[in-house]
């Protein structure tokens, strides 16, 4: 798969994640790990990226149950970039459908 | 691999990196970890989970993209991709979805520079032919104006363009360095020292005087229950002198040092 699209995906993930509640980087790596088999490690430094770009912002919060977690919000930007990134990938998958849809395996 | 390995191999990878950055990332990592635990994994567990740190660091070190599989096992690869130019990856240009969707869906910040391949611009002539004999799956015709297939934009974030040159990074010039150092270093040292000196002369000052009073209070005659009282008095002063002393030169040394080594990379950089 082309590296660039694979990042874009990556991002889309994170940030589609994002859009209703913030979450924690445990909660996005074990999510992400397991839906789309990405290693854990990977999902910080994509975070770290999405943070440097002004798309997400964090902060810390203690849990009562445990240790304290990074938790990670949507920016206003981070929000107008996903909205971006949905559209492009809708109409992208609507675009390779045309294609795709009408071949039977 | 435990925690404290991991930490430790990963701290070692990203020593390029400015050193806030490190800890932040490794406090990152500590959370990830000690939250694992409070779910009740192991730490090598975690760990393995993680992916290992030399292919962690590279993300971070920003020469690897993630490697995911929407299939089934899971990978990381890390280091070198080939790298797959949108013409190549799509099969043939023009198939009804334009490179615009692709490029806009595609971070620009992610685009690889291709190694020493700057995009060779196509006449334009050229590619209206090539469009317009290229058969139309999807039935819809190129939007004019749009660009159909273009290597990634630059302009935005110049570093990742194969042609970049990093500007150079202007440090404080040889002259401010030197005259900051005579006008202010040298006699903001000069105070911090005496007033190290000073904080050891008073610490030993109350120290020999409760000494005394305590050895010898009836040395000089009368008063002997307030000066033991005195004595006492005097003992916590030189305990509590000692402490700020104690942080007092530390600090001095540190800040001495640090001062030497920024110097040093002054020099070096101009």
């Amino acid at each position: 798969m082309n590296v660039q699209f694979k990042k874009g995906v990556l991002d889309l993930c994170v940030l589609a994640m994002l859009k209703d509640s913030d979450r924690y980087g445990y909660e996005l790596a074990s999510t992400l790990s397991e839906t789309i088999m990405i290693s854990d490690g990977t999902v910080y430094p994509l975070l770290r990226k999405l943070a440097s770009d002004g798309l997400v912002a964090s902060y810390l919060q203690e849990s009562q149950s445990g240790p304290p977690r990074k938790y990670y919000s949507l920016t206003v930007m981070g929000q107008k970039k996903l909205e971006e990134l949905l559209e492009d990938w809708n109409s992208f998958t609507a675009s390779v459908n045309k294609i795709v849809g009408g071949v039977s395996a | 691999m435990n925690k404290r390995e991991y930490i430790a191999s990963l701290r070692e990878q990203l020593v390029t990196l400015p050193s806030k950055d490190v800890e932040e990332i490794l406090k990152e990592f500590e959370m990830h970890f000690d939250i694992g635990v409070s779910e009740g994994k192991s730490e090598s567990e975690i760990a393995a989970k993680l992916g290992s740190p030399t292919e962690v660091a590279q993300f971070y070190l920003g020469d690897a993209v993630p490697e995911f599989d929407v299939s089934g096992t899971q990978t990381v690869a890390a280091g070198a991709y080939p790298i797959v130019p949108i013409q190549t990856w799509l099969g043939r240009p023009n198939r009804g979805v334009t490179a615009q969707t692709i490029q806009g869906f595609c971070h620009p910040t992610y685009a690889i520079p291709p190694k020493n391949a700057a995009p060779k611009p196509e006449p334009a002539g050229e590619r209206a032919h090539q469009g317009g004999r290229a058969p139309d799956l999807s039935g819809e015709r190129p939007v004019q104006g749009k660009k159909e297939f273009d290597l990634p934009d630059y302009t935005q974030y110049p570093s990742h363009d194969p042609n970049y040159v990093k500007p150079e990074t202007k440090t404080h010039d040889r002259t401010f360095v030197i005259l900051f150092t005579i006008f202010v270093a040298i006699w903001v040292w000069l105070l911090a020292l005496g007033i190290v000196i000073a904080l050891i002369g008073l610490t030993a000052l109350t120290g020999f005087l409760s000494g005394v009073l305590f050895v010898a209070p009836s040395l000089t005659g009368g008063f002997l229950c307030a000066k033991i009282i005195f004595a006492i008095a005097l003992a916590f002063m030189t305990i509590a002198l000692g402490i700020l002393t104690f942080f007092g030169i530390c600090g001095f040394i540190r800040g001495t040092i640090a001062y030497i080594r920024y110097m040093g990379k002054c020099w070096k950089k101009d």
